[in-house]
């Protein structure tokens, strides 16, 4: 039986489980005292309201999904506690060699820099720096096109948030550290879901885009996500990157740029969920039978 | 000598879609709603992948944020 922990409200795993053709037990970590949960040194139990029960004996595979995003509970002593809690079963399975995906957290453990500096070994990766002060800000060439990037997604003033926006270095404040990237002029988005040595690509054009994020116009936007077909040498960089990253799932970033693949990230656990709502293409069949594999 | 830019001044407001939440079903492990794109696709949003939660945390990631560009 597969665990997915996860939390109530989320779309991603409501659309996953109407695919789900084989036993599984959704663990919503915000909606913790609906379950009864036991958990010792031997053995482990997890039973839901109506009676559907996952144990050490029957738990096969375990996928987590975004279980922390969500508020787990308004105390913080509570929440601290379950969040331990959540990550000591996500262990035991780990510790078995039974996860599907990725941990939490994993994408902090890596930085973008070292995803970039491996990358690069196979793919071309666009010119990109950190740092703050007039040394670093005047450290630019001129007459190149650099884009300012937010490397936490915070948002500034409660509402706002730095997406992806064209910007001149030496016009910046030294005083706030920046993350800078050469701009990439491209008409396509590419965004490549790995599943194992699979890989499921969409492209979207940016043709009715007003700024260079998409995601800052995802939910006005009319132009869909379609699949296509990767050449057999970038299926082979892109493995080949991950292979030596170390994972079999996550979404990556790309701009395509005449003939060539620009990398722009890996999101170990990025949404995938809006290439395909609808499952029109297969993806969601897709992750389904991948995290089937070893229930 | 001009004012230097902060990222404030660069800043834009995300799209947003109000929550939807909806009757959860322990039986499916599913909410039940008009239609399942209403419960968003990692947070309560629509058709996407919703930017921001409601504590200003980049929602596509745990701790894992992506940006485009």
């Amino acid at each position: 039986m597969l665990l997915i922990i996860t939390g109530k409200s989320d779309g991603t795993i409501d659309a996953l489980v109407d695919h789900l053709d084989y036993p599984f037990f959704r663990l919503n970590l915000d909606d913790f005292l609906q379950y009864s949960f036991v958990f010792s040194n031997e053995d482990w139990s997890i039973t839901n309201p109506v009676g559907l029960t996952i144990t050490s004996k029957t738990a096969t595979s375990c996928f987590w999904w975004k279980a922390f995003m969500y508020q787990v509970n308004s105390d913080k002593y509570v929440n601290d506690e379950l969040k331990i809690i959540a990550e000591t079963i996500y262990s035991w399975f780990v510790t078995r060699g039974k996860v599907k995906g990725n941990p939490p957290y994993l994408e902090s453990s890596w930085g973008k820099f070292r995803q970039a500096d491996i990358a690069s070994k196979y793919l071309d990766v666009p010119t990109q720096k950190v740092g703050w002060g007039s040394d670093f800000l005047e450290s630019f060439e001129e007459g190149i096109e650099w884009v300012a990037k937010s490397l936490s997604g915070t948002l500034i003033n409660s509402e706002k948030a730095l997406f992806t926006t064209e910007v001149n270095p030496a016009e910046l404040d030294s005083k706030f550290p920046w993350y800078i990237q050469k701009k990439i002029v491209s008409d396509v988005d590419i965004t490549i879901l790995a599943m194992g040595t699979t890989l499921y690509a969409f492209e979207k054009s940016r043709s009715d885009l007003s700024g260079i994020d998409w995601r800052q116009e995802q939910f006005r936007s009319q132009t869909r996500w379609n699949p296509i077909a990767l050449t057999d040498s970038e299926s082979s960089a892109i493995l080949a990157f991950l292979s030596e990253m170390g994972i079999q799932w996550g979404r990556m970033d790309f701009l395509r740029q005449g003939d060539t693949l620009q990398f722009l990230e890996l999101n170990p656990n990025g949404q995938w969920v809006f290439l395909d709502p609808q499952n029109e293409h297969g993806l969601l069949s897709a992750v389904a039978a991948y995290l089937k594999a070893s229930s | 000598m001009s004012k230097k830019l902060t990222p404030a001044d660069l800043a834009a407001k995300p799209d947003f879609f109000e929550p939807v939440f909806a009757e959860f079903d322990y039986l499916d492990q599913k909410n039940l709603a008009t239609s399942p794109l209403m419960t968003g696709m990692g947070t309560p949003t629509f058709n996407g992948t919703q930017t921001f939660d409601f504590n200003g945390r980049p929602s596509d990631s745990d701790q894992d944020n992506d940006r485009s560009s």
